[in-house]
């Protein structure tokens, strides 16, 4: 091995140390903030209830350690020579951390919601984001769309205006159902960490092989698409979809249609009356086949 | 201190993060094999795959509209006077009886010297959005079914039918029996009043009227995006985990594609004939409580009367055995017989297991019938029937 490559060698491995000790500290530190908000009171005063917030934490711990020793012990190179995976993905995940850790900024800039320490999960803290958002576009945005319109331009004015505040109404009910398919990954994420826990609880042997692991999350995770997406909130957020999507198509189409009338490119409307127009005329003729045929028989 | 609780991002990211890791970790396995596993992988991909589905010769014996159908060309004397006529769903493609060789209903009756005919119904257009349940049943299916009995000479013939083929099937034994001598259900529903599938669930909530007012015709990709969301853990991400997985094996993935190549192959569908379907079917159950009127004509499903095989999977997450399991009972025929097999919605059709039992089951219920005399034929629609005379069948 040259000077360069002992070089690197131990490069890699100061850097692996620190990227496990980091992420550790990363678990370390979750743990104790999850006990100190499962051991803080509710809204109401009432003590929160639920599993042990010092159980579960442990349990986060072990999870991550025995996903470390399935990844195997960390050999020198580069990507192209990585004898490991996790010196592999340990290349691969750097860019992304920097990116994460660098969209984070940005992000608790933008929207001090981190700061309120209030959001649950990624899916409580997309959806106030976005509701705040989209309420406040409801309140400013809708009503400037919503002014009364006036003179000769005023119907086309009134349907464009339509058309972008449906547009925003989809995105809205859009964001709402694709945060709500975003919950049972976060319930899979508790889901494994509880399930550790209770067998260290029980003093089984953890799980180390990760085939098993893989197998309890994507088992979990079915059961908790299962559940939502049979319940009332889904359908409700479903059909909220829906009914948006519609009014969007609708006003979309009615805005093209203006545009359309002073090309000369039929429109939608025109298109499907011409197609029924056809349709029935199809259907008469085969009616008018079918009587020739049976009276021929006769 | 309210800093001291403040989320970190990393935590709020961590569901992502171990799913991803997770998914690697299995994918991945240990270091050796994932190396060996990366390498033989690049020799699948990069070496020519065998994915062509529905191989099988056939010709286009007759067209109407959009609407075809296929003739396969037989590779042995017919060993039944009685030709098959495969009725499929609008839902997908009927290259799926015809996935790979190997793995072929068609072939699999082919070989046992079944004629048989299969109902094209191809990719709707914009002009097709009127066309409704009738022009379907009393229009293709009927004018289909004419075409071969006169190409044979004969009077009666078998149908096959499959889903959503099969509920169409229903109607159009109910409202024609005397032009079917033996029907053969398969995965076909006509209760829908259950909670057994999400499918049930959801198309109870849906508003018919708009979706068709929207599209037009329903785009396949939208109702695709509708099954894939009735299990996104096994389909959307277990599904293509176990790809990885198996990468390196050339067999597994050209069987993969061409699922793949199926699955995603959807034509639209109709818009009226969308918005009958949910509204009659799933939203009012009308097939089952005889209540659904073609044409003019009310479909009564005790106007069905010549043998009826039904064949359903236990396992079926789109079409379950609730939506399946009344028909027989409903029926007014006394040559009836419920099948229900081990297996899943598609595994019925191209599963290891199932082609060696769905298939020569079909062929055996069939030859069994072949010789029988006519069965009896329901004149009204009062459920009134008459015996048809032995030895008329040609």
């Amino acid at each position: 091995m040259s000077e360069r490559e002992k070089t690197a060698d131990s490069g890699q491995h100061v850097v692996f140390e620190d990227w496990v000790k980091g992420q550790l500290g990363t678990w370390e530190e979750a743990w104790k903030q999850t006990a100190q908000a499962w051991q803080a009171p509710s809204a109401n005063g009432d003590p929160v209830q639920g599993a042990n917030p010092e159980e579960i934490g442990k349990g986060l711990l072990n999870f991550f350690q025995a996903l470390s020793s399935i990844a195997g012990t960390p050999k020198p190179g580069d990507f192209q020579s990585a004898k490991s995976v996790p010196d592999m993905m340990l290349k691969m995940l750097q860019p992304l951390w920097g990116y994460s850790i660098k969209l984070e900024k940005q992000w608790a800039e933008m929207t001090g919601a981190t700061a309120t320490g209030e959001p649950e999960n990624m899916a409580e803290l997309a959806k106030q984001m976005t509701k705040s958002f989209y309420d406040a576009q409801g309140e400013d945005f809708r009503k400037i769309l919503n002014v009364p319109q006036l003179g000769l331009n005023r119907y086309y004015q009134e349907r464009f205006n339509k058309a972008i505040e449906k547009a925003s109404g989809f995105q809205s009910a859009l964001t709402e159902f694709l945060q709500l398919l975003m919950i049972p990954l976060e319930k899979a994420h508790y889901g494994v960490q509880e399930e550790i826990a209770k067998l260290e609880k029980e003093g089984k042997a953890a799980i180390k092989d990760s085939k098993a692991l893989y197998q309890l999350w994507i088992q979990k995770l079915e059961d908790h698409y299962m559940a939502l997406l049979r319940s009332d909130d889904y359908m409700n957020t479903l059909r909220g979809t829906l009914n948006s999507l519609h009014d969007y198509r609708a006003a979309r189409s009615e805005f093209f249609m203006d545009l359309l009338q002073n090309l000369p490119i039929p429109t939608n409307k025109e298109m499907d009356e011409l197609y029924k127009d056809l349709y029935i005329l199809k259907k008469r003729v085969k009616e008018l086949e079918r009587k020739v045929k049976r009276d021929a028989k006769r | 201190m309210q800093s001291d609780k403040k989320p970190h991002l990393s935590e709020l990211m961590a569901p992502y993060v171990m799913a991803g890791e997770l998914i690697m970790a299995r994918v991945a396995g240990d270091t050796a094999k994932f190396y060996d596993h990366i390498r033989k992988a690049k020799e699948v991909l990069l070496s020519p795959m065998q994915t062509d589905i529905a191989v099988t010769p056939y010709d286009v014996v007759w067209e109407e509209d959009r609407v075809k159908l296929k003739h396969y060309r037989p590779r042995t004397e017919p060993s039944l006077k009685t030709p098959l006529f495969i009725v499929y769903a609008q839902v997908n493609r009927e290259t799926m009886l015809d996935l790979q060789p190997g793995r072929s209903v068609v072939e699999t009756f082919l070989a046992a010297g079944l004629d048989i005919y299969m109902l094209d119904w191809w990719y709707p257009t914009r002009k097709d959005r009127y066309l409704n349940l009738d022009d379907h049943i009393n229009g293709y299916i009927d004018e289909a079914v004419d075409f071969i009995l006169e190409k044979h000479g004969i009077d009666q013939l078998n149908i096959m039918a499959i889903c959503q083929g099969g509920t169409m099937s229903v109607m159009y034994a109910a409202l024609h029996p005397e032009k079917i001598k033996n029907l053969v259900l398969t995965v076909t529903p006509t209760n829908f009043d259950h909670d057994a599938g999400l499918l049930n669930v959801w198309a109870r909530s849906l508003d018919p009227d708009k979706l068709v007012a929207s599209y037009g015709n329903i785009p396949g990709d939208i109702m695709n995006l509708g099954f894939l969301l009735l299990n996104p853990a096994r389909l959307m991400i277990d599904k293509y985990v176990g790809l990885m997985e198996n990468i390196h094996n050339k067999d597994f993935v050209e069987n993969f594609v061409r699922m793949e190549r199926w699955i995603f192959d959807s034509p639209d569908l109709p818009g009226e004939t969308f918005r009958e379907f949910i509204q009659w079917m799933f939203i009012e159950n009308r097939l089952i409580k005889n209540e659904l009127v073609l044409g003019g004509k009310k479909v009564d499903l005790r106007n069905i009367t010549m043998p009826v095989l039904n064949i359903y999977g236990k396992y079926d997450h789109l079409v379950p055995p609730a939506a399946c399991d009344q028909t027989i009972g409903k029926i007014g025929s006394t040559d009836k017989e419920d099948l229900c097999l081990d297996t899943g919605h598609i595994g019925i059709y191209v599963s290891s297991k199932m082609q060696r039992e769905f298939g020569p089951k079909i062929i055996r219920w069939l030859t069994e019938r072949d010789e029988a005399p006519e069965p009896v034929v329901v004149a009204t629609n009062k459920n009134a029937a008459k015996k048809g005379k032995a030895g008329e069948q040609p």
